[in-house]
């Protein structure tokens, strides 16, 4: 045998990685493999022959051969991790699908605008510590009426068209279907039993003899009330500022106007300014800037009396929304109707 | 109530802008509800006196006529008949426009070039008229003034006045009611006085008097009767019949008109009778049970006892405050009136004038309180307008009756800072009230005394005042502060009870289902129960119905919420929809006996076709039995009710296909139903295939509802599953065979799950192949396979002691899950 050179491990090598670079199957590479470094392969072959050369020349054989196995089955580790990758690329083309064809979604319903907007007023009342507290439709001409300081005579029962029940009056008078939240504020004035401070709010059902784009006969109300020692105006004023702030933005202000209902004195309408124009005037509002959103006031001394709190003592103020006229503004419902008929077609963009 | 705003300026200085005005008003409870402007765009009209007037050649109803206005001389050709000289007529020259904008030209007449037009009422937009040119001698101009040719009509006439329409709260619609009342505010809004209205004195009590006895000073504390002699025919005045038309009334009769002049302008409604009917004193008293009265609109009226009325000798003239008797009506030829001014109590008026269904101007002002402080006033006034419309004059005045004492009301500062905010002072107090008429004295520490003025019935307590000192100082400017502990971020409370749990939970799942919600009314029509094919004696039959409904179709309180859905499922139907599924969660109204029906709150559920449309991923699940079924499973699992719910064939559900209906039961209770609808129910409801719905009693799950209160302790070890197949008939219950497996199976069954249901032509004639999988697993071990082998046994062992049942082939996969 020669003096070790690096010749012939040169050439085995170029030549394997001319054969491993040509390989284009994962086979190809394989009989490559076994070809150079298999068991009787050509490197493994001469690598087995420095054994055999004189003890003083294998050192330096050995290694020129190590390095030349080294190189071989390096280029054969990448080629096969390319092949490996190629297979997975092909597969992953074959696999790709069109992502502009819509998506399998959840078939899920639609929450009515009304029930949304109650739970959002809920919300924000909730967090001005108003708590939810409901009462029956089917109410008694005293809860009422009387109770709210509206006599039998009274003008403002003409402003209620109620639907009477035909069942036999009870000792509280007749039976009628609510014309508005207010009963519940006495329920739960009773309920509290004079403690303080009460804070609720009254969400529900309220009906009145009226039907056409604006009205219906049954429609919904929020009503908020709260009993204190020494609650006044100011007090009223601020809780509907921050209710304004919370449902239409911290631009939102507000506008009381002197009004009349017979449980509450002071009075108040409530507007709010226009949140389509800011106030600047639109179609909307009536070029005013300003859209009448609730009626409001401080509790009359008679309710609080009726109610088992002493209007020496305490003092408090109640407002009402109604839902429909919100939920009509922000939306744009054109008919009052819509909300009640269950068309599918507007429920769903909701 | 109308306010023509050139009456109104008559007693009070108003700003230019209508606009300012009203919202100034609106801003102090006043409630400006439009400014209308009846006379828009008139311009340039004149008095022209006619000079002379032919017949225009070749026509037959045309005149030719030379005017004159002033110092302006023209020639206008004029279609009107009875057109003469002398006469003084509204001209519209070359330049001028009509009431809406019509403008006018020089026209060219046969042949002759008309300089404009001469006017009759209606083309004034003017009541009254008679197809004639508008006569203006007289008293035409507004405050009785003569025109003379030339004068300027617009002005004189008012028609281009502008009208504040108020919408009245009923506490400010009495003193509201009047041009005196809103001048009132007017003032007291822009601190400016009153103009007087100065009225001759009436005259005092004479021969001429009549007696007057009032039975019942309670109901008519003040009555003003005046003797008023030497009426002549006339005819209203443009001015004045311009103003009542402008208020809302029609022109009637001069005597009426001025009655109702006065009343617009001071509040206090009048009646004049013939005094040559009357007979005797007038008595005003309250009316016998089974007296009559001819009112003034021809009809014969039952009286009811206490019904207030004016009486004399022969019985009823007039029903007090509410309308005339037609023996006394004062007619075209009456000379002798006997003028009525009276204060009459607002219960009373309003009450029968209820029960008679005579709401008037006049009843509507003393139902709501009118001022008895005006009766002498305004007598005056009318008398000084009849002399002026008339000519008559009055005789004797007869003044009865107590009157009514001024109100003194205490109040507290104090009080006023807490309810309005400090700030508003005792001094704040006093200027406020003031300017509204109240007259304000200090009466010892922290309190003040306000007397009521009369005009003010609707002011009776000390609240009234601080609204009274909130409104005059303005809403605007009370402070604004958040109530004592409150904060805009708190966080809200959870909602109460049990109740709202499930309402809650009933809405989250029926959304996460794909149901839309709807709130449909909670009243139906009687007939719909028989669309549900219900029998007479169906429990939901036994509904609340309303007395006064708007109509037959909101007659009944609903006892399901079946009708509101299927309604719903209607509609959509209707849109050519092949797929709808909706949900409500609300009450519906249980008769109890007469008494106050119960309200339980239901979540009713309803669809037709599937989920959704087929779309390129397939179809969705179709809306059937199962898939209320399941919801109603889902809500009860939610609740931890998911081993309580039981499930019956329904009876007694005549809307639904008899095979496909199931009643829910929790424990002894039926709780709600679930079917598919009846091929009935599909045409009567129109519906385009079978309906599904079903209702559950939210409440009822409500109270046996069980909170997840803690944890199961999850497996440590694993599980085995085996599966059990058999052949069973095809009317026998899987839920039986389930609990038979059940019991069977003993504790270490954690999983039992029916996984296949086969009725194919594989199957036995009447059976089915049913296919259970059974999860075996102990909380403390690894089951061995003989343990396992054990509990498969112990079941199918059970199974098979069944007569009708028949295992098939053990099936072991031997696999862990």
């Amino acid at each position: 045998m020669d003096t070790p050179r690096e010749g012939p491990w040169e050439a085995l090598v170029a030549e394997a990685l001319e054969r491993i670079a040509a390989a284009d199957q994962p086979d190809d590479l394989e009989s490559a493999r076994v070809h150079y470094l298999g068991r009787s392969g050509l490197l493994t072959q001469a690598l087995r022959d420095v054994g055999r050369l004189p003890a003083q020349q294998r050192p330096a054989a050995g290694q020129l051969g190590n390095a030349a196995r080294d190189r071989v089955s390096t280029a054969l580790e990448a080629r096969r991790a390319a092949l490996a990758a190629g297979v997975l690329e092909r597969r992953l083309a074959a696999e790709a699908v069109d992502v502009t064809l819509p998506g399998r979604r959840p078939v899920l319903g639609h929450a009515h605008p009304l029930r949304q907007l109650r739970a959002e007023i809920e919300d924000v009342l909730g967090r001005l510590g108003f708590a939810t507290v409901e009462g029956p439709e089917v109410e008694s001409e005293w809860y009422n009426f009387e109770a709210l300081n509206i006599p039998a005579d009274h003008p403002a029962r003409a402003m209620h068209d109620s639907f009477y029940l035909d069942l036999p009056p009870g000792p509280e008078g007749r039976w009628l279907l609510r014309t508005h939240t207010s009963p519940v504020q006495m329920r739960h004035l009773q309920a509290m039993r004079g403690r303080l401070p009460v804070r609720m709010q009254a969400p529900g059902r309220v009906y009145r003899r009226d039907d056409d784009a604006t009205h219906s006969p049954m429609f919904h109300q929020i009503e908020g009330l709260a009993v204190d020692r020494d609650l006044g105006m100011p007090h009223l004023k601020g809780t509907l500022a921050a209710f304004a702030r919370q449902m239409w933005g911290p631009a939102a202000r507000i506008r009381l106007r002197p009004s009349y209902f017979p449980f509450t004195e002071p009075s108040a309408e409530v507007d709010v300014s226009c949140v389509f124009c800011g106030g600047g005037g639109c179609r909307t509002c009536k070029d005013s800037g300003w859209i009448e959103i609730l009626g409001a006031g401080l509790v009359h001394p008679r309710v609080l009396s009726a109610g088992g709190y002493d209007p020496e003592a305490v003092s408090g103020f109640a407002f009402g929304i109604g839902l429909e006229r919100v939920a009509m503004l922000r939306y744009r419902i054109p008919d009052m109707r819509l909300l009640y008929e269950g068309d599918l077609r507007l429920l769903q963009q909701f | 109530m109308r306010v023509p705003l050139g009456w109104l300026r008559e007693r009070v200085d108003c700003p230019e802008d209508p606009q300012i005005l009203a919202e100034r008003l609106t801003g102090r409870g006043v409630a400006v509800e439009a400014v209308e402007r009846p006379g828009a765009g008139v311009q340039g009209l004149v008095a022209a006196e006619i000079v002379s007037a032919q017949p225009l050649a070749d026509t037959s109803r045309l005149s030719i006529c030379e005017v004159r206005a002033g110092r302006r001389a023209a020639t206008v050709v004029c279609g009107a008949p009875g057109v003469a000289a002398g006469q003084l007529v509204p001209w519209a020259p070359p330049g001028a426009r009509l009431p809406g904008g019509r403008p006018i030209a020089v026209r060219e007449m046969h042949g002759v070039a008309s300089q404009g037009m001469l006017c009759s009422a209606a083309e004034l937009a003017l009541p009254g008229g008679h197809g004639g040119l508008l006569d203006l001698k007289g008293p035409q101009a507004v405050g009785g003034k003569r025109l003379a040719p030339g004068d300027d009509l617009v002005a004189a006439l008012e028609l281009d006045d502008p009208v504040l329409v108020l919408e009245l709260t009923p506490n400010y619609a009495a003193h509201c009611q009047s041009i005196l009342g809103v001048a009132r505010e007017v003032a007291a809004a822009f601190d400016r006085e009153l103009h007087p209205l100065p009225v001759p004195e009436l005259p005092p009590a004479g021969a001429a008097s009549v007696a007057v006895e009032i039975q019942v000073p309670d109901l008519c504390p003040r009555y003003v009767a005046v003797t008023i002699d030497g009426c002549r025919p006339a005819t209203t005045p443009v001015w004045l019949a311009r103003r009542l038309q402008a208020c809302g009334m029609r022109p009637l009769q001069p005597v009426v008109d001025v009655a109702n002049y006065v009343m617009l302008e001071l509040g206090q409604p009048l009646h004049t009778f013939d005094r040559s009917r009357l007979r005797g004193a007038i008595h005003v008293r309250a009316a016998a049970a089974d007296e009559r009265i001819l009112t003034l609109d021809d009809r014969e009226r039952d009286l009811a006892a206490g019904d207030l009325v004016i009486a004399d000798r022969d019985g009823p003239v007039a029903i007090a405050g509410v309308m005339g008797g037609g023996r006394t009506e004062v007619r075209a030829h009456t000379t002798n009136l006997l003028l009525e001014s009276a204060h009459f109590g607002a219960d009373s008026v309003a009450r029968t004038a209820r029960r008679l269904a005579l709401p008037s101007e006049a009843s509507g002002r003393f139902g709501r309180g009118a001022d008895p402080e005006a009766c002498r006033p305004a007598a005056a006034r009318a008398v000084q307008l009849l002399a002026l419309v008339t000519g008559a004059t009055a005789t004797a005045t007869t003044d009865a009756g107590p009157g009514v004492p001024p109100r003194l009301i205490p109040l507290r500062t104090a009080r006023v800072r807490t309810l309005l905010g400090p700030g508003l002072g005792a001094a704040v107090c006093t200027r406020t009230l003031r300017s509204l008429g109240f007259s304000v004295a200090a009466a010892g520490r922290g309190r003040l005394r306000a007397t009521v003025p009369s005009w003010r019935g609707d002011v009776a307590e000390e609240v009234d005042l601080v609204e009274e000192v909130a409104r005059a100082y303005g809403y605007d400017r009370l402070r604004s502060a958040l109530p004592p502990g409150a904060s805009e971020t708190q966080t809200p409370g959870p909602a109460e009870g049990a109740l709202a749990t499930a309402a809650a939970s009933a809405r989250t799942l029926s959304l996460a289902g794909g149901f839309s919600e709807i709130t449909p009314y909670s009243f139906h029509a009687p007939a719909d129960f028989d669309r549900l094919r219900l029998p007479a004696d169906h429990p939901w039959r036994d509904a609340v119905a309303i007395g006064n409904p708007m109509g037959e179709d909101q007659r009944l309180l609903r006892t399901t919420l079946a009708v509101g859905l299927l309604r719903t499922l209607e509609v959509n139907a209707r849109q050519h929809r092949t797929d709808a599924a909706v949900f409500e969660v609300g009450p519906v109204y249980v008769a109890s006996g007469g008494a106050r029906p119960a309200e339980p709150v239901r979540l009713g559920v309803a669809g037709y076709g599937r989920l959704r449309p087929s779309d390129w991923h397939g179809p969705a699940d179709p809306v059937d039995f199962w898939c209320i079924k399941g919801l109603f499973e889902a809500l009860a699992a939610r609740l931890g009710l998911e081993d309580h719910l039981t499930w019956r064939p329904a009876a007694g559900l005549p809307l639904a296909h008899p095979g496909r209906a199931a009643e829910a039961w929790l424990g002894g209770l039926a709780v709600g139903w679930a079917c598919e609808t009846h091929p009935e129910v599909i045409d009567t409801w129109q519906l385009p295939c079978a309906a599904a719905l079903g209702e559950l009693d939210l409440e009822a799950c409500a109270a046996a509802a069980q909170p997840l209160r803690a944890v199961r302790a999850l497996p440590r070890h694993p599980a085995s599953r085996r599966d059990i197949a058999l052949i069973a008939p095809r009317h026998r219950p899987t839920a039986e065979l389930s609990a038979v497996m059940r019991e069977a199976a003993g504790p270490l069954l954690a999983d039992l799950r029916l996984f296949d249901v086969y009725e194919g032509e594989r199957a036995p004639a009447g059976s089915r192949f049913l296919a259970f999988s059974f999860t075996w697993q102990a909380p403390d071990r690894t089951l061995t396979d003989a343990e396992v082998a054990q509990c498969d046994a112990a079941v199918r062992q059970r199974l098979a002691g069944l007569p009708d049942v028949r295992l098939r082939g053990a099936v072991d996969d031997g696999s862990h899950t």
